[in-house]
């Protein structure tokens, strides 16, 4: 408890120098409207399964079954005041649905702080930059599906781990752009808060070459420390994670030409800790992404596969149908069959080996 | 029916005449810039967000064209080489992940012409048609 109330205060504290900055010296600047500018997405879902057991629970969120769910609807608030030339200061307040109503917090909030043209400093908490779209793997209109593949995109105990929402510390980020190439190189380090458990001297890098925006490869890697509320009874079971290593591996490849659209990516994660006799964080997994633009209309296709050392897995393959009324406005429709070797990221162990999934979505920005 | 034929070329004629139709569009800075031609591939970088600075030395303060018009589109495809979808998704990304945010908008080309030239780095376009004194051509796209 102690621990989570000290990460608490550091996030708060940094939150509150990031903002407070940031808003005091724009104020106090001429013209407020040149230099603070607000945007925000929303998302409205509906999911239903043919299984009673619950899939993407979470600890505040029962997650989908048969009854269905409205898991996923989220509405974000993105606000950025710009100091000077060189340093503006981001945050973003999100509203999540929970089964108890919409739960808001703040999502990440950080100073960027323009070191030179070609390099940035960021400072506060930060969107953690592994993955090809979790930076922003809120946001529905900036990539096809309505839930966004979990064999990568899910940061639950008892999924891959391989991504993560958010870190508290430092970011250099480094740019060199060269004809139709561009070049980045993101080195961060800090910790994550996960509630009951943090990963403390995190420590990581991202590369990425973009090719014209069309074609994007990235790389990124990531090392760290698992450290436990030792005061919280529900993480004994699990009290022999307490400062072992976690650390990941990921590889991916994004592509948008002549309307096909194509992501694919993997994930190797890793943690120095065995129950049972397996190493049961340990996972591997990967997707494939096909898509293609005809007029307003995107259908897709997608492949993903996840296993974890004790068994636990999935396989999922997923259609979906995309309509674009304006680029700001999406309507999208997803079926997906699941098939699961141990619970996977249900709740309990599933009544079938294969679970139906269907979600319909609505995506804004403005 | 002859009648009805000229009525019908008539009011086609009155149609043409009165479409906005894009001819082609200017990239324009202040007249008293220091900034000479560009050429596409720096305007592209300016608008993306990738280059920060003008080629001299000024910080670049693009402004975009209302979403939706005809020069708006015309400017992505030619200049960015990206559909309005995909401008869209791009600035989508950096935007949520706190990266960039995309040009402010200005509502016609009179707006951008008191943008670019009440400010230095300013920078925008407009139809060529409405190039005057105030302004310098740095690129042309049809």
């Amino acid at each position: 408890m102690k621990k989570t109330m000290k990460n608490t205060f550091w996030f708060r504290l940094a939150m509150g120098a990031c903002l407070g900055t940031g808003l005091v010296a724009t104020a106090t600047a001429q013209g407020w409207n040149d230099r603070i500018e607000i945007h925000g997405f929303y998302t409205a879902q509906a999911s239903i399964t043919d299984e009673s057991a619950y899939w993407l629970a979470e600890l505040d969120e029962d997650g989908i079954s048969k009854n269905g769910s409205f898991y996923g609807s989220r509405l974000g608030l993105n606000v950025t005041a710009r100091v000077n030339d060189r340093v503006n200061v981001v945050g973003q307040l999100i509203s999540r649905s929970r089964e108890n109503g919409f739960m808001t917090h703040a999502d990440w909030a950080f100073a960027n702080i323009a070191l030179s043209d070609n390099l940035t400093a960021r400072v506060g908490k930060n969107k953690y930059p592994v993955g090809l779209v979790n930076e922003y793997v809120d946001v529905g209109t900036a990539y096809p599906w309505i839930l966004p593949p979990a064999a990568i995109y899910n940061d639950s105990m008892s999924g891959p781990q391989a991504t993560r929402t958010s870190f508290l510390g430092g970011m250099l980020a480094w740019t060199k752009e060269m004809d139709s190439w561009s070049l980045e190189l993101d080195g961060f380090g800090g910790e994550v808060d996960l509630g009951h458990i943090n990963i403390k001297r995190l420590l990581g890098a991202t590369v990425r070459a973009n090719w014209d925006d069309t074609v994007m490869f990235q790389v990124s890697a990531y090392d760290g420390i698992m450290k436990l509320d030792a005061s919280d009874p529900s993480m004994a079971a699990m009290a022999g994670m307490d400062g072992r290593a976690h650390r990941a591996m990921l590889a991916g490849m994004k592509a948008d030409w002549n309307d096909w659209l194509l992501y694919a990516e993997a994930a190797r994660v890793r943690m120095d800790y065995t129950m049972g006799g397996a190493r049961v964080g340990d996972s591997d997994s990967a997707y494939l992404t096909l898509g293609r633009r005809i007029g307003q209309w995107t259908p897709h296709l997608t492949r993903q596969y996840w296993r974890r050392d004790n068994g636990n897995g999935h396989d999922i393959s997923t259609v979906g149908l995309n309509y674009a009324v304006t680029p700001r406005w999406v309507l999208k429709g997803e079926f997906s069959l699941i098939d699961t070797q141990g619970d996977g990221l249900f709740v309990d162990t599933p009544a079938k080996d294969q679970t139906q999934l269907l979600s319909v979505a609505i995506n804004l920005t403005f | 029916m002859r009648t009805r034929i000229l009525t019908v070329l008539c009011f086609c004629a009155f149609a043409l005449t009165t479409t906005p139709v894009f001819a082609g569009g200017v990239v324009v800075v202040a007249a008293n810039s220091g900034v000479g031609s560009l050429s596409k591939a720096q305007v592209k970088s300016i608008f993306l967000g990738k280059k920060k600075r003008l080629p001299d030395g000024t910080r670049a303060v693009p402004v975009n064209q209302t979403e939706g018009s005809p020069l708006y589109s015309a400017f992505n495809k030619k200049v960015l080489g990206k559909s309005d979808a995909k401008i869209k998704q791009y600035w989508s990304a950096r935007m949520f992940s706190g990266k960039g945010n995309p040009p402010k908008v200005a509502k016609n080309d009179a707006e951008v012409i008191e943008h670019v030239t009440s400010q230095p780095g300013g920078i925008g376009y407009i139809d060529a048609a409405s190039a005057d004194e105030r302004v310098k051509v740095v690129h042309q796209f049809d």
